[in-house]
């Protein structure tokens, strides 16, 4: 689609209309300078369009209840070098309609051309309004633009709106929001932008959460190059109980370009939740070298990144908001409860509508093969990633609606360790401390108290980038725990480490277990979990594929016995002839040992014995077992090695979500 | 492809300094074409101290000693000339990456990458292409198939030398087995691997082992017998500890 907004404006005089601005049901409105050239409406939806002095007056209002199909264009452009071209626009969504648009904004001649663009936007309740503008100029930074936008959003109202500039020169553009969200209203403003030479590219965003439960994200991600400037000024008011926002300012800069990122946080309510993350710097440098690595320059990887992180398109992270239940009052909660809980990404569904509850003070497994959807399923019970639909409640908290209240349930241990390795330990510790509001007296005596728990009092003073793995792994276990959480989540906790790492963070997880925290652990290690866990669940493509304690799930395999038999001489394709033998339904090789499946081991047994005398064999040990949990697993999962053979089936690990669901 | 079996990557008595404290004391050895060569020690040896040092990332000061690739001294080269003398290094951590699309990442290294490549690549560390290709290298993947991504990358490229930092860690049985066939692969097409592993199914794999302690070579030889004979040695030792 590059480019075709240009063509549209200038041949839009003279000739035809592409097809695709005429297929059936989609809506368009090209301008060009102060002339409308095509305007076509579509059921449901009125479309004015008047010449004004200096450009467009428009007004849209799509009536209440109509949901647009498909995405309406607009393209809003002008072929003129210089003057000015004004757009007086409004929009008028009726209550639980939806329309997207696609806008363009194209001056390919522009050599001091200024756009001014007025906006007064009304998405009553219920309503959904999308809106995607990218911006095409021209090489020389010839364009001023300008626009101010008003934004009422009323309850339910979802308002999601994105900008990027980031072909071309930006020229000039400065881009202001004022939002206003009622209760359960969600906003969110994605800005992306790229200038080089003198440009300036000033984004003004002014959230205000005003209603009980309203949402609100402003993202930018802007990078300046040369001698070009940006500001990002993003203002969050938190007016009402339950009312979230964010704040996500990524600023990169190169040569001698300059950058200001102010976020300013207003709780006006002490039951909002405001927060902010902005990062202005040079690209950073393990980017960098991760892609130099596979033979990239400098200059070629830095714009690798930066293209990703300015993107082509302008993804909208919340999606639609998802109707969801206000949380249980039961007395007794369990500590975690999960309920239908599902997430796409794109087309793929990484977790399929899966359900379960950990039980206070129980050590949990979650165990499944890589990619399986375990990762996901945490950060949408940690309040990192928003549901597709589905609930989860910790302690009775909604992991969406009560973020707050949720997120002082838990700690987190990631499987990459977040210490700072140019602090010392009780630095660190004293900083995540701090992030819980805890008191000087509380952090130190914390502090002390979980590093001898964990057998690391001695290192409270040491710089933790002199800390082995393991010990670091220790210390983000700490980090997590120092606000006392009742809950803490664990991932891989021992990927990486070596026998007596592995064994002292299991200590710790039976100390803490002991203490009555609720341990969620994810792990690949079938034995850790084992001899750990109280119950285990087994997620396997997005779905849960058992629940229950070990033992139990041994049980499932209830007719699964084992046969372990070591051989002397073991012969070369002695499995093959076992594998042939009546009621043997599996053969496993370890070492020495071979394994045979099998429902019934005392009719395979006179069999086995037959087979040793009759190749003159002696047979060193015998004995019968139950499954292990790995067979358990690999029963459930269908995910069995296959014995140094090439061709492996293909699996699917995911499911396509069902159509429709997803743009 | 070069001369299997000549030596590709040559190290003497080199000495790495990170933050002013040295961690790598004197360490020789020779990578040689098509041989898989494993190091194995406890948390905090220095194994991946060294693996950054040969990579020549930015942190890590060469103090003492020579690197040669091939017949060249690349000691005073910085990383990227390292890489496209055909040096390159699965980093245990890998960086996250906002947007870059994990086809692209994987296609990083090869000349014009083309779909089937990216493709076998990401079919030899068993992860679906469909379903992985659009995603992107960000916080979406998880830590094992965040690794695996950054394996199926160091493959595609066909590097002369490639250190794998651990890139089997956090990563299930089904899933090793793939990744100990692919470092097969890699070598048997003439790449020299250096490997820093705690898995011994993946370190019976190599033709060589060195065990490392506090930043030395304390023992070089097949990883059978090293594993048989100093496992409980290297396996019960505290990290940090010599």
């Amino acid at each position: 689609m590059t480019h075709y907004e240009t063509i549209v404006l200038s041949q839009a005089a003279s000739r035809p209309l592409p097809d695709f601005l005429q297929a059936p049901g989609v809506g368009s409105l090209v301008v060009e300078g102060s002339n409308v050239v095509v305007a076509r409406e579509v059921p449901g939806l009125s479309l004015e369009a008047e010449t004004i002095s200096d450009g467009v007056k428009l007004m849209l209002i799509l009536a209440p209840g109509v949901r647009v199909a498909k995405p309406m264009h607009l393209c809003i452009g002008s072929l003129a070098e210089e003057g000015i071209q004004r757009i007086v626009a409004e929009f008028h969504i009726g209550a639980g309609a939806r329309i997207e648009f696609i806008a363009c904004c194209s001056f390919p001649n522009a050599v001091r051309l200024e756009h001014v663009m007025e906006g007064l936007t009304f998405v009553r309740p219920g309503a959904t309004l999308v809106y995607r503008e990218t911006h095409y100029h021209n090489g020389i930074g010839g364009v001023r633009v300008k626009t101010r936008s008003q934004v009422v959003v009323e309850e339910g109202g979802c308002f999601l709106s994105g900008i990027s500039m980031t072909e071309g020169r930006a020229g000039s553009m400065d881009v202001g929001y004022q939002v206003d969200v009622a209760a359960n209203g969600l906003v969110e403003l994605v800005a992306k932008g790229r200038g080089y030479g003198d440009d300036e590219i000033i984004v003004r965003e002014d959230i205000r959460l005003n209603g009980h439960g309203a949402r609100g994200l402003a993202k930018s991600r802007i990078a300046v190059h040369d001698t070009a400037r940006c500001e990002v000024r993003s203002t969050l008011s938190g007016n009402a109980p339950g009312a979230r926002g964010h704040v996500d300012c990524v600023e990169i800069v190169s040569d001698d370009a300059t950058a200001d990122a102010v976020p300013l946080l207003h709780v006006n309510d002490d039951r909002a939740q405001l927060t902010h993350e902005a990062a202005i710097g040079s690209v950073d440098r393990k980017e960098l070298e991760t892609i130099m690595s596979r033979a990239v320059d400098e200059r070629t990887a830095t714009d690798i990144i930066v293209r990703g992180l300015l993107g082509d398109g302008l993804p909208f992270e919340h999606g639609l908001p998802a109707v969801q239940a206000a949380p249980d009052n039961v007395h007794s909660v369990p500590a975690i409860e999960v309920r239908q809980l599902t997430r796409d990404y794109g087309q793929l569904r990484a977790v399929d509508g899966i359900s379960f509850s950990v039980e206070t003070g129980e050590v949990f497994g979650f165990l499944g093969p890589n990619g399986a959807g375990k990762t996901t399923t945490v950060r949408m019970l940690t309040t990192l990633l928003m549901p597709t639909s589905g609930t989860a409640l910790l302690n009775g908290f909604d992991v969406v609606h009560d973020s707050y209240q949720a997120r002082r349930q838990f700690g987190v241990v990631p499987e990459d360790s977040n210490v700072y390795r140019e602090l010392t330990a009780r630095q660190n510790l004293y900083f995540s401390g701090r992030l819980y509001r805890l008191s000087r007296e509380e952090r130190e005596s914390r502090a002390v108290e979980l590093m001898t728990l964990l057998g690391m009092a001695d290192k409270l003073d040491v710089l933790v980038d002199t800390f082995s793995r393991g010990m670091r792994r220790k210390l983000t276990i700490a980090m997590a725990l120092m606000h006392r959480p009742p809950i803490l989540f664990l991932d891989e906790p021992t990927a990486g480490l070596d026998v007596p790492g592995q064994r002292s963070i299991m200590d710790a997880i039976r100390k803490l277990s002991a203490q009555g925290t609720t341990l969620f652990l994810t792990t690949h290690q079938l034995e850790e979990a084992n001899q750990l866990c109280d119950r285990i669940a087994i997620i396997d493509r997005g779905g849960i594929a058992a629940i229950d304690t070990p033992d139990g799930l041994r049980g499932l395999l209830d007719d699964l016995r084992v046969i372990e038999v070591v051989l002397r001489p073991c012969p070369l394709g002695a499995e093959e002839s076992l594998a042939a033998m009546r009621g043997v339904r599996t053969t496993k090789r370890t070492g020495s040992s071979l394994q045979l499946g099998t429902a019934d081991p005392s009719s395979v047994l006179p069999a086995l014995v037959a087979f040793a005398e009759m190749n003159n064999l002696d047979i060193v040990s015998l004995n019968t077992r139950g499954p292990s949990l790995e067979e358990v697993f690999l029963h459930l999962t269908g995910e069995a090695p296959e014995a140094g053979d090439e061709a492996r089936p293909a699996r699917r690990r995911r499911r396509r979500c069902s159509e429709g669901r997803i743009r | 492809m070069p001369d299997a079996g000549a030596v590709a990557l040559r190290v003497s008595e080199l000495y790495v300094e990170r933050g002013g404290a040295t961690i790598v004391h004197g360490i020789s050895l020779s990578l040689r074409s098509g041989k898989l060569h494993a190091v194995i020690g406890p948390n905090g040896s220095g194994k991946s101290t060294l693996a950054q040092a040969l990579m020549g990332c930015s942190g890590y000061r060469i103090a003492a000693g020579r690197v040669w690739l091939g017949s060249e001294d690349i000691t005073d080269l910085d990383l990227y000339e390292r890489a496209k003398r055909g040096l390159t290094l699965a980093w245990q951590e890998p960086a996250r990456i906002e947007g870059l699309t994990v086809g692209r990442y994987v296609g990083l290294g090869c000349d014009r990458p083309s779909e089937a490549d990216v493709c076998r690549a990401l079919d030899a560390v068993d992860l679906e292409p469909k379903l992985y290709r659009g995603r992107c290298v960000d916080e979406s993947l998880s830590g094992g198939e965040r690794r695996r991504v950054e394996l199926a990358a160091v493959y595609a490229m066909h590097p002369k030398v490639a250190v794998l930092d651990e890139v089997d860690s956090g990563i299930d049985g089904p899933s090793i087995s793939a990744i100990a066939r692919l470092i097969r692969q890699l070598a048997k097409e003439g790449t020299a691997v250096l490997l820093m592993s705690h898995q011994e199914e993946v370190i019976k794999a190599a033709d060589e082992a060195f065990l490392l302690s506090d930043g030395r070579i304390l023992v070089e030889g097949r990883p059978r017998r090293l594993i048989r004979r100093y496992g409980d040695y290297y396996r019960a030792t505290p990290q940090g500890q010599s």
